[in-house]
């Protein structure tokens, strides 16, 4: 090889067609059995699935009319008599719904946050959208120690998770709602955004990582989380960069450099279970068994020779570093949806430049890119929707050629972003 | 195995099952259910819209549970039905512990068990248990978690839990999810407050 020649790798190649047909399998026909333990996270798949093709340049030209109206109205069919919106429409007791069981068919979180980014995908105006329950029911999925949950229960109990992600979707839902603006409008309560500030700085851990909860494990999905959610309150840290003078409100993210420094070093070598014989052969991990976040899709029991071909033959070397694989947390083994997690908070706080782009990308697009379109967990694994969406985001994060340009925070592109701005409604509640 | 069905079952005779609604002849996501979970699901819907709490609802909450246990209010339906039909709850946790087995990596059953935990008021042989699920999974971010709602629920701050954490420490000095049970028992029971000069120096050690 000549010196000075670039490494081998730089010839990969995101698959575009195979891509294409993945995501349009996805759409155009049913999911196989094996995600019916996914059946309550069917608008998050339903929303990836779409912006996934949007990301791709061919969600235009993959529905018709009549298949764009229909699925509004199939999203619209989930938005509950009192606002706000179920996850999946395995909840719903049609006319047999009633005040006294609707706690088993609530309001959620992100059922609610999903449905809203789907609609702005298929182009709805969000009119039909019952704007002031939702923001109304925000202020009550809101704990008094200032983190959200899923959905309220009985006695007004605030179920399901206290983590980023709950904060995460919930202050997502606020900002397609009201943008920045704090305090009531037009009588329309706020959550407590101080609180949520306090809760997130109560989640830094020592490391500079963000946790579940207090003096839990940092981890790089709720850092992620947590950051696009400051992101979404403006309460972002004061840049290391530009120096901005203090506002008064109160920021997340008390130790910047520290948090920084903590998302760079998710970066690592232990790209399968080999390399994990280096760390005690501990790793566990695969896509039947992956953390709660995750899929767990056990597509594994379709064996395919396609599948298996796909990673014969391909160099094992880490020579030179060509393959950098990102984790979620300290001495675990790469994933996939990881990337996503630690390249999202690195954009949102002006520090992509931190890591090195192209080993990451080659990572993806060698080791986990699956023959068939779509992205595994881990290199050899047959490709979910969560896996092979959030693959792609970081590919259009790094400016990969032929994506469409993502909102990394919002989760799709910008295109949507820019939609969801340009609404009436909207611009009459944040000024244009 | 083979499947469960409740339409041939004459304690079900009285219960009309509610069909899924889709909503649209365009639906989004649509998975390729197996007519059990089909009919199971149509029979939780029934049960959970007139809010029965009884023994047969408990085994149709089992067995959806077994299909998809991310669904989830069926298990705030099944903690609603245990509270009600004021079931064993030691049974409960005999149940969980076999059902765990197979969802390690699912919010709801931890969540679930720590909800009949609670309600029980005793931790007994649950630090056992949680030793047999990080067996499996060393590093499940669940079990951590419910470990550390233990600690707090039943003030074990103490030497045995220290020690326990030493040893998964000493098993796999790369587990980070044990340093950080370390730094919790060590640092967590004292609320903020600054660590004395012969803790620190201690930890340094």
């Amino acid at each position: 090889m000549t010196p000075g020649l670039a490494v081998a790798g730089d010839e990969s190649r995101l698959n575009y067609a195979k891509h294409i047909n993945y995501w349009r399998r996805c759409l155009k026909t049913f999911l196989p059995y094996q995600y019916t333990g996914n059946d309550s996270m069917r608008m998050t798949f339903a929303c990836f699935i779409l912006s996934a093709l949007d990301l791709l340049g061919d969600l235009h030209a993959a529905l018709s009319e009549e298949e764009r109206q229909g699925y509004i109205e199939w999203a619209y069919h989930c938005q509950l008599p009192e606002g706000c919106f179920r996850s999946f429409p395995g909840t719903d007791f049609g006319s047999s719904r009633s005040a006294e069981n609707q706690i088993w068919d609530p309001a959620h979180v992100p059922g609610t946050y999903f449905a809203l980014i789907l609609l702005a995908l298929l182009g709805d105006d969000l009119s039909r959208v019952k704007r002031r329950e939702i923001l109304i029911w925000l202020t009550k999925v809101q704990r008094p120690d200032g983190s959200f949950g899923a959905a309220v229960g009985e006695h007004g109990n605030v179920e399901g998770g206290n983590d980023p992600r709950f904060g995460y979707m919930a202050t997502g839902i606020r900002w397609i709602l009201r943008g920045h603006v704090e305090g009531l409008v037009d009588g329309v309560p706020d959550i407590d955004v101080d609180k949520f500030v306090e809760c997130v700085r109560r989640s830094e851990t020592y490391d500079g990582g963000i946790t579940e909860t207090t003096l839990h494990e940092s981890h790089a999905g709720f850092a992620c989380c947590a950051i696009s959610a400051l992101y979404f309150v403006d309460r972002l840290p004061l840049s290391t960069k530009s120096p901005q003078t203090s506002d008064g409100r109160l920021r997340g993210i008390s130790n910047l450099p520290l948090t920084l420094h903590w998302l760079a070093s998710r970066q690592t070598l232990t790209l399968d279970h080999e390399d994990a014989v280096d760390t005690h052969g501990d790793e566990t991990d695969s896509a039947a068994t992956c953390h709660d976040a995750h899929s767990f899709v056990k597509l594994q029991s379709y064996p395919s020779i396609a599948g298996k071909q796909s990673f014969m033959g391909l160099s094992e070397s880490h020579f030179e570093m060509q393959w950098v694989g990102i984790n979620g947390r300290c001495n675990k083994i790469a994933d996939t949806c990881y990337a996503y997690w630690v390249s999202t908070p690195l954009k949102v706080l002006g520090h992509l430049d931190l890591v090195d782009t192209k080993p990451i990308r080659r990572w993806l697009l060698d080791r986990t890119q699956h023959m068939v379109g779509g992205f595994g967990k881990l290199p050899g694994d047959h490709p979910d929707i969560y896996h092979s969406y959030l693959g792609l985001v970081v590919l259009s994060i790094f400016g990969e050629a032929g994506l469409q340009d993502v909102d990394a925070a919002l989760c799709t592109s910008n295109r949507v972003r820019e939609h969801i701005e340009s609404l009436p409604w909207r611009k009459e509640i944040v000024g244009s | 195995m083979a499947p469960t069905f409740w339409h041939d079952n004459p304690a079900w005779e009285d219960v009309t099952p509610i069909p899924q609604d889709e909503g649209s002849v365009h639906a989004l996501a649509a998975i390729s259910y197996t007519a059990e979970y089909s009919e199971a699901m149509s029979y939780l819907r029934a049960v959970m819209s007139t809010n029965e709490y009884s023994a047969r609802t408990l085994d149709l909450t089992d067995h959806i549970i077994s299909l998809n246990p991310a669904h989830y209010t069926v298990w705030l339906y099944r903690a609603k039905i245990l509270e009600q039909i004021k079931a064993d709850l030691r049974k409960e946790i005999d149940w969980l512990n076999i059902t765990a087995l197979e969802h390690l990596k699912n919010y709801q059953i931890w969540h679930h068990r720590q909800t009949i935990i609670d309600r029980l008021g005793s931790a007994d042989g649950e630090a056992d248990f949680v030793v047999r699920m990080l067996e499996l999974d060393s590093k499940n971010y669940h079990v951590w978690s419910y470990r550390q709602w233990l600690v707090k629920r039943f003030g074990m701050y103490d030497e045995n839990e220290l020690k326990w954490t030493e040893s998964m420490i000493e098993e796999d000095v790369r587990n980070n999810s044990a340093w950080n049970h370390r730094y919790y028992i060590v640092v967590g029971e004292r609320d903020g407050e600054i660590l004395s000069k012969e803790i620190v120096e201690k930890e340094i050690k």
